[in-house]
């Protein structure tokens, strides 16, 4: 960041970015009307920003730019896209109910498309490497096999126990508490610690993403007000 | 089993275009519509985010018309929108009609506004997070919680490369960690959010959950 070589636009760019730095670090003193301004700033620039990345990368190319200048099947596919389009943004209209079927397509091909990306993205690649974790012929050479077999044993017992600690099926009783079975009680345990672990990684590396993320905004305003002293004393 | 269906031609239109997008998965033949279905879908979710938006505006233009206390805030979120869209709208017309790929003006937006208010609100958090991790212990001492406490210290310590804090010993549990038991938790994760989807999307498909008004 040099300040005295940038031009005026940049200056001010750099001046607003202070600005918004020191309103967001004014919550360290609490919530306050300051933060809360920069927080209203925030949402009001995003909202605008997302709108425009998908009028630009996705309405504009694959709604708007097939009719102009497509083939003649692109042009009718895009035209008969059009109509659910319309019927969709019936919905920030009191004629809500018009843009149901709009929805309807939207949530049928979202449901599908996500079955479908948890099955082929999620479920086989992650039963596949549990399964790759405990098969000795998937084991690497430079290391040591029983190394590698313990280590994948754990994998194994952490992945299993973690889904039984998400399992909250109970037996019907009555008269009785509904209680999970004392067997998946007792594996629960064993999966709570490895979530405890899994969260605890998480944490720590969500903790070092902040820090750096503080350390480079301590730094851009100490650079900020060196460069303004610079530029001060240098008009001199 | 008595199911009132509200909304008979929604309910079908969801089934009839989810089943096809599912089958272009398992059945070669129909890939294309398939494709032809899953772009329809990225142009609706554009819209219907769309709709979200103009959604926001006129909650914050009705909060301003009611002269309460975030009246104010309300008039300033309008404002930033209006005139960032106005800008890239700027932007967009200079690209498509003079042919000169340049947002100028929206890059500098994202660079001097949006850019630092994000970063700086995930400083922030690195406070809340420190004085979270400090609490823990005080709140509530059990086998989570210090398992979860613990975890955290040892994978900051091995993360760490300057000389006073460089422990070799530490940087060895830290991968240990990461590569074997965080591995196994995830694991379970991601297979129970898979499933969970799965489950979801199948009681949409099966018209047992209408999110669309049926």
């Amino acid at each position: 960041m040099n300040i005295a070589t940038g031009n005026l636009l940049d200056f001010i760019g750099l001046a607003l970015g202070f600005l918004l730095t020191i309103l967001i670090f004014s919550y360290f003193l609490g919530d306050n009307p300051f933060f809360r301004l920069a927080v209203h700033i925030f949402i009001g620039v995003s909202a605008a920003y997302v709108a425009l990345i998908t009028i630009n990368n996705v309405l504009i190319p694959r709604l708007i730019l097939p009719v102009i200048n497509g083939t003649q099947g692109e042009r009718l596919l895009s035209l008969l896209l059009f109509i659910p389009s319309v019927f969709i943004l019936f919905k920030a209209t009191p004629l809500h109910k018009a843009g149901n079927w709009s929805v309807a397509i939207l949530v049928g091909i979202g449901a599908a498309a996500a079955i479908g990306g948890a099955i082929t993205g999620t479920l086989f690649p992650q039963i596949l490497g549990t399964i790759n974790s405990v098969d000795p012929s998937a084991y690497a050479i430079t290391t040591s096999r029983w190394d590698q077999a313990i280590n994948g044993f754990i994998i194994v017992v952490g992945t299993v126990t973690t889904l039984i600690y998400f399992h909250f099926g109970t037996r019907e009783q009555t008269g009785q508490v509904n209680e999970r079975l004392p067997i998946i009680e007792k594996i629960s345990i064993i999966g709570k610690v490895f979530l405890a672990i899994t969260f605890g990684a998480l944490y720590a590396g969500v903790y070092l993403s902040s820090l750096a993320a503080l350390v480079e905004r301590i730094t851009f305003l100490w650079e900020f007000l060196t460069n303004i002293g610079f530029t001060l004393f240098s008009s001199f | 089993m008595n199911i009132k269906l509200k909304a008979p031609i929604s309910t079908a239109i969801a089934i009839g275009v989810g089943i096809v997008v599912l089958a272009g998965y398992f059945i070669p033949s129909i890939t294309n519509i398939r494709f032809i279905l899953l772009r329809t879908g990225l142009v609706l979710a554009a819209v219907a985010l769309l709709v979200g938006i103009i959604n926001l505006l006129t909650v914050h233009i009705k909060k301003m018309g009611s002269e309460g206390e975030n009246s104010g805030y309300s008039l300033i979120l309008i404002i930033t929108l209006l005139v960032t869209l106005a800008v890239g709208i700027i932007d967009m017309l200079q690209t498509y009609l003079a042919g000169q790929p340049n947002f100028q003006m929206t890059n500098w937006v994202f660079t001097y506004i949006q850019l630092p208010i994000e970063t700086s609100m995930l400083a922030v958090t690195a406070v809340s997070l420190t004085y979270a991790a400090a609490n823990i212990l005080r709140k509530r001492m059990d086998l989570f919680s210090i398992t979860f406490f613990f975890v955290i210290l040892l994978v900051l310590l091995g993360s760490f490369s300057v000389p006073p804090a460089n422990i070799p010993f530490l940087h060895v549990v830290h991968d240990w960690i990461i590569r074997v038991p965080a591995l196994g938790g995830a694991r379970g994760l991601l297979l129970g959010i898979a499933l969970g989807t799965i489950t979801t999307g199948i009681r949409i498909l099966m018209g047992t959950d209408r999110p669309y008004g049926g």
